[in-house]
């Protein structure tokens, strides 16, 4: 056997030995992932995962935001709430506010919603940003037609979103003693 | 590259080991053998994962590389899914993971968690990544599902992933990596096939190769398992259900008249009469009344009026006698079948036979009021249709509040049969109960009450009272809606509310001052004063005069060159909230607003202030002292015949907007 023959034995083995090592790497791993995708009907919950998260928590502790009796129109109630980004997916969509309102008086609300820069809190708002300022009615009830407000990117990060309600200064009297309760969801998606 | 090619086929001879150990060459030999098969292998592998991510293309699925992390651990950012839009729909249910269109315009790939299926036949999907806490916000029709994931292959997109999110410090030294491994791999194939040592054409070859796949994988879309977290707040929101009391108090009024007290001051009965023991009457004229148990309300005896008509009949002392406000409620049986001067007639006089007294009549089935003027009676007010009882017990109730005066019949029941008013102040003080009219007819069971015709009209914000005069009629009529109490009706004669001076409002000088007000005219003849404060020098008042609503201000001791006047026309019978804003100093102006909308102002050029007026103040008739569009007047008068709710005061003068706050809340 020639020098070159033996070489050339050798290297046809290699190629086999890679071709069928790689192969079966390969198989393994896309059946391995196809079968946890795909046959896999419960849900995983999340708690589990911990490789990467978004989370947004807020300072109410998942209670009312604010209660406002005896209002009287053309005189806003204003409250602050802070929302805090938890996750460390770091790029993160831009904050967005959506809700809805119900019962009578909601006819004749108006809402301001602005928030701080990010790294503001209720005790320190500075600057105020608007990202939605209309009747109840209108206001966005989806992500998708919410406007984008405040970005936190870092993990840590807070925001304070300040709100305002008013009976809109032209309401009657019909309105008085009704009632209106909403309800508001913030929501960040990663890029 | 070409070095160790070279090297490898010229180190291919084996030398011997030495000692048992491999000699240099030989470390080096299997070093290359070595790093030969595993250049290989990962070149093989990265072509098995494209060939992966690309055949099934072939069968119509769609590749995409999963771009972040939400799905995990069953997909990881850089993995390539296929997604098979191909599908059948209802195959689709709570586990499958789908693919579609996010809020941003970028495909999602989630899990189904929840299947809501509505009456019409539509189908819509709760989506959630796996990773989330929360499922996605909106719900997914069946038709934007794009289709429904199918294979994975895992890592075959972290060069595209990389090379989207800027990764380029992985990215560089992977495809550096690879393509040296690719040349490797090329060179070896090449020289086992046809004995080539290819040198640097192996290099060329390698990276085109896998140039064209790694473009290939590189030109995947991505598909976002984004991950999602909200946050929930809720609100709850109530309007006062005093709207208009809370809106005046924003404003810091300084005195707040609501006249919407029940009528104060104490009520007295005077005499009562029951007529189980007939007493104490005198006849007059030639008329009768006596005791009778022919027919009683109650007990078994009752008076009986009986022999000649109107104006003879009987009378007796009250013991009291009443001023002013009394209550007369007398319950009445008139027996069928008496035709002459069918007419019952009864009420208070004093010792002239001045007074008041009711008159129903069975003949005419009419009633009024009539008023005694030594005994002779002419009539006061309208006359009602009236078709009164007969043979059976009715009530009566003549009640005089200042010199307003009403009659109302009342049915055993309760029920009101007829009412007339009349307004009149002849006679103020009466000491007889006297029953006239023809024969017969019976009455029983009498109460005469004193009421009460001076009140206080209470001011809650600085206790500065106003005090009613002359009968003023609260509680019965409204004008402001909204207020949660009634309003005060003023009858054009002598009804007044009298406003003391007070620092607060009308004795120091002050650059600002508005006045409102909710009125209900009952007729717009002559001048009729609203409001007024201070005298013929300084002050301020709002006044009807014909159909013309003014609204003035002055202040003469400061040099003030005109009044400042404005004016807008009013009808009767409607509800009206006006107020004055008077800006001395700074605006130098005074506007109106009639229902919240200006109708007007009145500029001066200087900046004086507006001087402090003494002279008291009125609500519904003029105090004394005051200066209208066309001049000074002096004394008292000028009364207003109507309604007037919810006086307020301010020593500031109210924006347009607030006023019309105000007029909102109180129509």
């Amino acid at each position: 056997m020639t020098t070159n023959d033996h070489d050339r034995r050798r290297a046809g083995a290699l190629i086999l030995g890679a071709g069928l090592v790689s192969a079966l790497a390969v198989g393994a791993l896309a059946f391995t992932a196809t079968s946890a995708a795909f046959n896999d009907t419960t849900d995983s919950a999340g708690n589990s995962f911990t490789a990467a998260s978004v989370e947004l928590t807020d300072d109410d502790f998942g209670g009312v935001n604010f209660i406002a009796t005896g209002m009287i129109p053309g005189t806003a109630v204003t409250d602050c709430i802070e929302l805090e980004y938890l996750g460390d997916v770091d790029a993160v969509e831009p904050l967005r506010i959506y809700g809805a309102f119900a019962g009578a008086l909601a006819a004749d609300l108006n809402v301001t919603v602005e928030h701080g820069a990010a790294g503001s809190t209720c005790v320190a708002p500075g600057a105020l940003t608007p990202v939605y300022s209309g009747t109840a009615a209108a206001l966005p009830t989806t992500y998708a037609a919410a406007a984008a407000g405040v970005d936190l990117d870092t993990t840590n990060t807070t925001a304070a979103y300040v709100f305002s309600v008013e009976i809109d200064a032209a309401a009657t009297n019909t309105a008085q003693g009704a009632n209106a309760t909403a309800s508001f969801t913030w929501e960040v998606q990663s890029s | 590259m070409t070095a160790v090619v070279g090297a490898d086929t010229e180190v291919s001879t084996a030398e011997p080991e030495v000692d048992g150990q491999p000699s240099t060459s030989t470390r080096r030999e299997r070093f290359l053998t070595v790093s030969r098969f595993m250049a290989m292998t990962a070149t093989f592998t990265a072509l098995w994962l494209m060939l992966f991510s690309l055949l099934p293309t072939l069968i119509g699925w769609d590749a995409m590389v999963v771009s972040s992390g939400s799905m995990g651990p069953v997909l990881s950012a850089g993995d390539v899914i296929h997604i098979d839009g191909d599908y059948p729909a209802e195959t689709l249910g709570s586990g499958s993971i789908v693919t579609f269109d996010g809020p941003r315009d970028m495909p999602i790939t989630h899990r189904i968690v929840a299947v809501d299926r509505t009456a019409d036949g539509s189908v819509a999907f709760q989506t959630k990544g796996d990773a989330n806490l929360v499922a996605d916000s909106a719900v997914v029709a069946a038709a934007e599902v794009n289709g429904v994931a199918r294979l994975v292959v895992p890592f075959a997109g972290l060069p595209s992933y990389w090379a989207g999110t800027g990764q380029w410090f992985k990215l560089i030294p992977f495809l550096i990596l690879m393509f040296l491994a690719a040349a490797i791999t090329i060179d070896t194939i090449a020289f086992y096939v046809a004995g080539w040592v290819l040198w640097s054409g192996g290099l060329i070859r390698g990276v085109a190769v896998l140039s064209i796949a790694m473009a290939l994988t590189m030109s995947l879309p991505s598909t976002s398992a984004a991950f999602v977290s909200t946050s929930d707040g809720s609100g709850s929101f109530e309007m006062t259900t005093t709207w208009l009391v809370d809106a005046i108090d924003q404003d810091s009024p300084v005195a707040h008249w609501r006249l919407g007290e029940p009528p104060s001051g104490a009520s007295t009965v005077v005499y009562t009469d029951d007529f189980e023991s007939f007493g104490g009457y005198t006849d007059f004229g030639s008329g009768t009344f006596v005791g009778s148990t022919a027919q009683a309300r109650s007990g078994s005896a009752s008076g009986l009026k009986t022999s000649n008509n109107d104006p003879n009949g009987g009378w007796r002392s009250l013991g009291t006698p009443v001023t002013g406000s009394f209550i007369v409620d007398v319950w009445v049986y008139r027996p069928s079948g008496f035709g002459g001067g069918s007419i019952d007639r009864l009420g208070l006089e004093d010792g002239s036979f001045n007074g008041y007294s009711a008159n129903v009549d069975h003949n005419g089935n009419s009633m009024r009021i009539d008023r005694r003027t030594g005994g002779s009676a002419s009539a006061i007010g309208s006359s009602v249709a009236f078709n009164a009882p007969e043979d059976a017990w009715y009530r009566l109730e003549l009640a005089r509040n200042g010199s307003s005066i009403t009659l109302t019949a009342y049915d055993g029941g309760g029920a009101v049969l007829a009412t007339t008013s009349a307004v009149d102040g002849t006679t103020t003080s009466f000491d007889r109960f006297v029953v006239r009219g023809g024969w017969d007819y019976y009455i029983d069971d009498l109460t005469v009450t004193q009421t009460s015709t001076v009140g206080t009209a209470v001011d809650r914000i600085a206790t500065l009272d106003g005090q009613y005069q002359g009968g003023v009629v609260t509680g019965v009529v409204d004008v402001a809606t909204g207020d949660g109490d009634t309003a005060a009706a003023f009858d054009g004669v002598d009804d007044i509310v009298l406003i003391g001076d007070s620092a607060l409002i009308n004795t120091t000088t002050r650059p600002e001052r508005t006045v409102e007000l909710w009125f209900e005219a009952n007729s717009l003849t002559g001048r009729q004063v609203l409001y007024e404060e201070g005298g013929g020098t300084n002050g301020i008042n709002i006044y009807l005069d014909g159909g013309v609503l003014y609204g003035t201000a002055w202040s003469n001791s400061t040099g003030w060159s005109n009044s400042l006047i404005v004016s807008t026309g009013v009808t009767a019978g409607t509800r009206y909230h006006v107020g004055i804003s008077l800006d001395a100093v700074t605006a130098r102006s005074l506007e109106m607003y009639v229902d919240g909308v200006s109708v007007g102002s009145a500029t001066k050029t200087d900046a004086a202030q507006w001087n402090a007026h003494t002279d008291d103040g009125a609500i519904g008739a003029l105090n004394s002292g005051t200066r209208f569009h066309d001049g000074t007047a002096g004394g008292g008068g000028f009364h207003f015949d109507g309604n007037i709710d919810e006086v307020v005061l301010y020593n500031t003068a109210l924006p347009a907007d607030r006023i019309l706050n105000h007029a909102n809340a109180g129509r």
